[in-house]
């Protein structure tokens, strides 16, 4: 697997760090882990994007769905992308008006 | 003109590789450096989106990848045998990017599959898409 997740909680939020590449092989252990944030109820998820070197449309597609998911149960999603590789998907799929993009992980938690 | 074929079993581990693949034939044609990343995610998507849909169809075929260059332009060929009218099941974003992010891009029908070609230009300055 090439796409390493760790997760941790800073004051009431959760911040789940992405390193690697999020792929057609790779979406479902995102997947997985935005889930299992999601699952423990509602609140801010962090998507930390920032190690992250190469994102498709399967993984927005997963994005997408954690969006949707922590909107419907009151809570909220927000990605932290550095550098133009990553962000121009987002730019071209329309997605950065949906889902609030941060250069860093304070700044996303700061909203 | 060079040519190199890559045959890709349906399988989304597969798809890494055929990345690494065309970036490394991409640079060694001489594609710009700052389009190397359009061309990574333009092929992937497209690979990506052929291994799912061969998946969905139940089929074992492989993805097929042609890599060409010729004096102007780095083409990428991919083809698979589900049929055109195949629905995506992601609504065509993934092809919708391949489209936003290639110099050109086209879908033909081949035999009872099709065929997505990509292409780029090699030198910086042979021609602006802005």
């Amino acid at each position: 697997m090439d796409l390493k997740l760790t997760t941790s909680r800073v004051g009431g939020a959760a911040v789940l760090t992405a390193a690697g590449e999020i792929d057609v092989f790779t979406a479902k252990a995102l997947e997985e882990g935005l889930d299992e944030l999601l699952d423990a109820g509602p609140g801010l998820v962090v998507v930390d994007l920032s190690g992250v070197s190469f994102l498709d449309s399967t993984g927005l597609g997963v994005l997408v769905r954690a969006l949707k998911r922590a909107g419907q149960s009151g809570g909220s999603l927000r990605a932290v992308v550095v550098g133009d590789r990553i962000r121009r998907i987002f730019e071209i799929t329309g997605l950065d008006a949906a889902l609030p993009l941060f250069d860093t992980v304070a700044a996303a938690l700061a909203g | 003109m060079a040519t190199a074929t890559l045959t890709i079993p349906p399988n989304p581990e597969q798809v890494r590789t055929a990345r690494l693949v065309t970036t490394a034939a991409a640079r060694r044609c001489g594609v710009a450096e700052d389009r190397i990343d359009e061309i990574r995610l333009a092929v992937g998507e497209v690979i990506a989106r052929s291994v799912l849909r061969l998946q969905r169809a139940g089929l074992p075929d492989p993805v097929v990848v042609d890599i060409t260059d010729d004096d102007s332009l780095f083409t990428v060929r991919v083809q698979e045998a589900t049929s055109p009218d195949f629905a995506d099941d992601d609504g065509g974003l993934a092809l919708s990017v391949a489209e936003a992010l290639a110099f050109e891009c086209d879908v033909h029908p081949a035999g009872t599959g099709c065929l997505i070609r990509m292409a780029w230009p090699l030198a910086e300055d042979a021609l602006d898409r802005e």
